[in-house]
């Protein structure tokens, strides 16, 4: 892993908020939607914060309960998943642009949370989405997340 | 990329009920005070508003409350199943916010491209100066006003770009309607819809009617394009005026934008201008009841002065007729909107002389129409009663097929 490496959000093509917990992301290309949470959602504030690669695995490895082999790996595909989306690109700056938004102090042990590893939700169909009824027809999260169909209107 | 950019309210939870008037229900302001106050004051609207309203019968004007009682309840440590679902109608609202300003902002440019001047109204300088939260108000159309004298440069342009007219009335622009109107809903193939002012207020439309709020107004960047929009205070007279009168749609959403104005102003509402620009255009009637209902309702930091200079301001009999008019269900009294183009017409004729004067209001509802004679205006008339009567039938007959599929 190059741990030197360094990524920046790609605006203005992309555009974030945190919501609570949450991190939510339009492509403004496309139109995707996406969502993170957890470490997904603290991977993507450090990379905002122009943090190389080798410091947000440090960072999480702080934060959160688990191997450290098992931290970057869900780290790296995270962020091969987000390029993949043009969601984020690869930035030649030297400088750290934000090292000191991963100084923030690591969690003590009792209070860290288990490691899952960072999933990207993503929402393509939004022409349909965005004509939902966001309180009868989605699941108890809320928009985007539509109700699972029941087997009996699968028949 | 093509959305539509509808403001969608889910159909479960249109209310068919009618209002009277255009003020909230006991409903409606327990929805309001959950969303807009502060303190233990909010934990006991919502438990009151929860108690009393089931989602599923929520009526389409309150739907439109729904991110602001997320963002509210929420911070006040409310959580629970229902407010999971307000944060998906947040999320959806930020969404569609983010995708349609980013259009809006490219037909501005547009405009700006034919040498066009913009000024925009209502929701998009709301949520960029004043709430500063894409997720917290829904929109159902972009409001802008260009000057008077480019308004038909801009309906060209519109027109040419695939732009259709969006409401019942006028189904048609013609030029005439340049003249007396203040403005034309479009929309798109995508649904989008652009409402075009050629003057701010529909009461307000002589020629130089807008001058003293262009000259007033204040720059706006939406989406790194500059354009302009009326300052806080004009901007507060804009909604109590737009809001304070009936609506089928009840517009109660203005005391939450009224009240955005007033807290979240980063410079000092000019109380003097208010008063200045409400007397100009005779508009003290609406403004009185508005800051009287925010003052007393919402504890809104509204000057005791104001209130009592406004108080104190004449009013002609013909406003206060015309408040009383346009702040009831005019929709079901006999004459219907007729009245509010009366009250217009006498606006924009001071000199009509008698108000009883017949000849010259029906001269001014054929620019209206844009036919030429009264024979026109006769037939235009009887036809749109045949269409509504049609509809009218239709309707009925579509909701009695639904009774008889629904026994079977």
């Amino acid at each position: 892993m190059a741990s030197s490496r360094r990524f920046r959000i790609n605006r203005p093509k992309v555009i974030d908020e945190a919501f609570d917990d949450e991190v939510v992301i339009i492509n403004f290309e496309t139109g995707s939607y996406y969502s993170l949470s957890k470490a997904g959602a603290d991977v993507w504030g450090f990379i905002g914060a122009g943090a190389a690669l080798g410091k947000i695995v440090e960072a999480i490895a702080g934060r959160y309960e688990g191997s450290r082999s098992e931290i970057e790996d869900g780290i790296q595909r995270l962020i091969a998943e987000l390029e993949l989306e043009n969601l984020i690109v690869a930035d030649g700056a030297k400088e750290p642009g934000g090292q000191a938004e991963t100084r923030a102090p690591a969690a003590p042990a009792s209070q860290k949370t288990a490691f899952e590893p960072p999933h990207l939700e993503k929402f393509t169909d939004m022409q349909e989405l965005i004509l939902l009824d966001p309180i009868h027809e989605v699941d108890e999260t809320g928009w985007p997340n539509t109700k699972p169909t029941s087997p009996k209107d699968d028949d | 990329m093509r959305l539509a950019t509808v403001e969608k309210v889910p159909q479960t939870t249109m209310n068919p009920r009618v209002k009277t008037d255009c003020w909230p229900t006991p409903e409606q302001e327990l929805l309001l005070r959950a969303a807009l106050l502060r303190g233990p004051q909010v934990i006991a609207a919502w438990d009151e508003w929860r108690s009393s309203v089931h989602p599923d019968r929520l009526d389409a004007a309150s739907y439109r409350l729904l991110p602001q009682l997320y963002k509210n309840v929420h911070a006040h440590g409310i959580r629970g199943p229902l407010v999971d679902k307000l944060k998906g109608v947040y999320r959806l609202t930020w969404y569609k916010n983010q995708i349609s300003f980013r259009h809006m902002a490219a037909l501005l440019r547009s405009l700006h491209d034919l040498g066009i001047d913009t000024l925009v109204l209502k929701g998009v300088p709301l949520v960029l100066l004043y709430y500063r939260d894409y997720g917290l108000r829904p929109m159902a159309d972009f409001d802008v006003l260009v000057r008077r004298g480019q308004a038909l440069t801009a309906v060209r342009f519109l027109q040419g770009s695939g732009w259709v007219a969006a409401d019942s009335w006028p189904e048609t622009l013609h030029e005439t309607y340049l003249s007396v109107g203040h403005g034309f809903g479009f929309r798109d193939a995508a649904g989008r819809r652009f409402d075009l002012h050629w003057h701010v207020f529909p009461e307000c439309c002589r020629p130089d009617a807008d001058d003293d709020l262009w000259d007033g107004a204040v720059t706006l960047k939406i989406d790194e394009v500059s354009s302009y929009t009326l300052n806080s205070t004009d901007h507060l007279l804009h909604v109590c005026a737009h809001g304070v009168r009936w609506d089928p749609l009840p517009p109660f959403r203005w005391i939450a934008d009224a009240l955005a104005i007033i807290n979240g102003s980063t410079s000092e509402l000019d109380w003097q201008r208010l008063l200045a620009q409400t007397e100009q255009r005779r508009l003290l009637c609406p403004l009185k009841a508005a800051l009287t209902y925010l003052r007393d309702r919402f504890d809104a930091p509204i000057p005791a002065e104001v209130l009592r200079r406004l108080k104190n301001m004449p009013t002609s009999r013909l406003e206060r007729i015309e408040y009383r008019y346009k702040s009831r269900n005019y929709g079901a009294k006999p004459f219907g909107y007729l009245p509010l183009h009366w009250f217009n017409y006498l606006r924009l004729e001071p000199g009509a002389g008698s108000k009883y004067n017949l000849p010259g209001f029906a001269a001014y509802l054929q620019r209206l129409c844009g036919v030429n004679s009264l024979w026109r205006l006769a037939a235009y008339a009887i036809s749109r009663r045949a269409r509504r009567a049609w509809r009218a039938t239709l309707e009925v007959a579509g909701r009695w097929a639904q009774t008889q599929a629904q026994k079977r």
